[in-house]
């Protein structure tokens, strides 16, 4: 038998309170997030009902300050009647992707989800995607016989210090915000 | 997409379809002349030109151009109201135009809510009822909405039947012009108010408890 290598690790004492007061600036940073976002498509849908609203959206694109089709995202953020409820804005997540996802969702099923804390700010692309799939209009993009089907096989390697999981996760909920695209992980 | 190609895919939309360099614009028929569809497409060279059941028509590009802007002039207008309604309630006023074989749809705001009423204007007509057979029948629905002024416009069901089923975002505009543009769609239908009014009132009745409608009988 070999010898067995004992190996100790000291750990940095943890400043509990420098931690919290980061966490505490972090989180009230991050819940200014919806509610910018909010107020842009309140702003953006209040435009609707002006004489111009066609040229300040035009505007606003040409300008690369929002692209239409975000503007598309937002005013639908705007128009379902539970995300602008107030009660509930602390538990939305702040991605105007993910909101868009749970526009299509009517308000009384919206409701009833957030109260059942189905919906929290941690709600992630693809959550958000599959709410609306399962309680809303969305639908799955419909193949058709004529359209073919491509794979690409992807093989990562990971050096031992990276989380590896972690990151393939991460990557696949960003390719899957692109219609059309599955994807499985081995 | 060549262009004759384009031209035979949006057949079905209308009678005349306007082509300018980016965008187009088809006008509904007989049946559904109150419906104008826009959009934009990426033809390569297309030329400013008019066609006609897929026929192309001889009018100057300035007279083409100037119709265009007139067009895209409706959308310039102020709004009574913006809104959604979700595909499950355009599929069931879509179902409603046709069990009750219904000729019209108003949709108007009470409070913060916006209501549609689906029913066929034919019925209304003092000689068309005879007894309790012809019962009258319509159908409402009630829709929640963040943000309208008072309004009411009614369309018609054969320009309705054909705007794609999905979630609509509805524009009310105050020149009697709604702007429906489905979220699955980039492009946007027009369609002009046809003033008319089902001889039906509603309210909420507080002693009853009850929703009540009044139908005011032509006799």
């Amino acid at each position: 038998m070999g010898k067995m290598v004992s190996k100790t690790e000291i750990l940095p004492s943890v400043n509990m309170k420098e931690v919290e007061h980061a966490v505490e600036r972090i989180t009230g940073s991050w819940t200014k997030t919806i509610h910018a976002l909010i107020e842009t498509a309140m702003l953006l849908h209040e435009y609707q009902m002006s004489p111009d609203y066609s040229s300040i959206r035009q505007i606003l694109h040409e300008r690369r300050i929002i692209d239409m089709s975000v503007q598309q995202i937002l005013i639908g953020i705007a128009g379902n009647t539970a995300l602008m409820d107030k009660r509930y804005r602390d538990l939305l997540p702040p991605h105007y992707n993910n909101l868009g996802f749970l526009s299509r969702i009517k308000s009384d099923k919206l409701i009833s989800l957030l109260n059942r804390k189905e919906i929290t700010p941690a709600t992630t692309l693809s959550d958000a995607k599959n709410l609306a799939l399962k309680f809303g209009s969305l639908k799955k993009p419909q193949k058709s016989r004529k359209e073919k089907q491509q794979k690409f096989n992807l093989q990562m390697t990971f050096d031992s210090a990276v989380d590896g999981e972690a990151f393939v996760k991460e990557l696949v909920e960003h390719i899957e915000q692109f219609e059309g695209i599955t994807v499985k992980v081995h | 997409m060549k262009i004759i190609d384009f031209i035979e895919s949006k057949q079905n939309s209308g009678s005349h379809l306007l082509l300018t360099t980016d965008s187009y614009a088809i006008f509904g028929n007989e049946q559904f002349d109150d419906l104008v569809r826009l959009g934009q497409h990426k033809l390569r060279s297309a030329p400013v030109s008019l066609y006609k059941y897929g026929r192309r028509v001889e009018v100057s590009v300035d007279e083409l151009q100037s119709l265009f802007q007139k067009v895209i002039s409706l959308r310039n207008t102020g709004a009574y109201a913006f809104f959604t309604i979700y595909a499950d309630d355009v599929r069931r006023i879509k179902q409603s135009i046709k069990k009750l074989e219904a000729t019209h749809l108003r949709i108007w705001s009470i409070g913060q809510k916006v209501c549609v009423t689906v029913f066929d204007c034919r019925d209304f007509e003092s000689r068309n009822r005879i007894g309790r057979k012809n019962s009258l029948k319509m159908n409402y629905i009630e829709i929640d909405t963040s943000l309208v002024k008072v309004f009411s416009t009614t369309l018609n069901s054969e320009s309705i039947k054909k705007i794609p089923t999905n979630d609509w975002n509805l524009r009310v505009g105050v020149n009697g012009v709604t702007e429906i543009k489905p979220f699955s769609d980039s492009d946007s239908y027009l369609i002009r108010d046809q003033r008319l009014i089902e001889p039906v009132t509603f309210f909420d009745s507080a002693s009853v408890g009850q929703k009540i409608s009044f139908q005011f009988h032509p006799n």
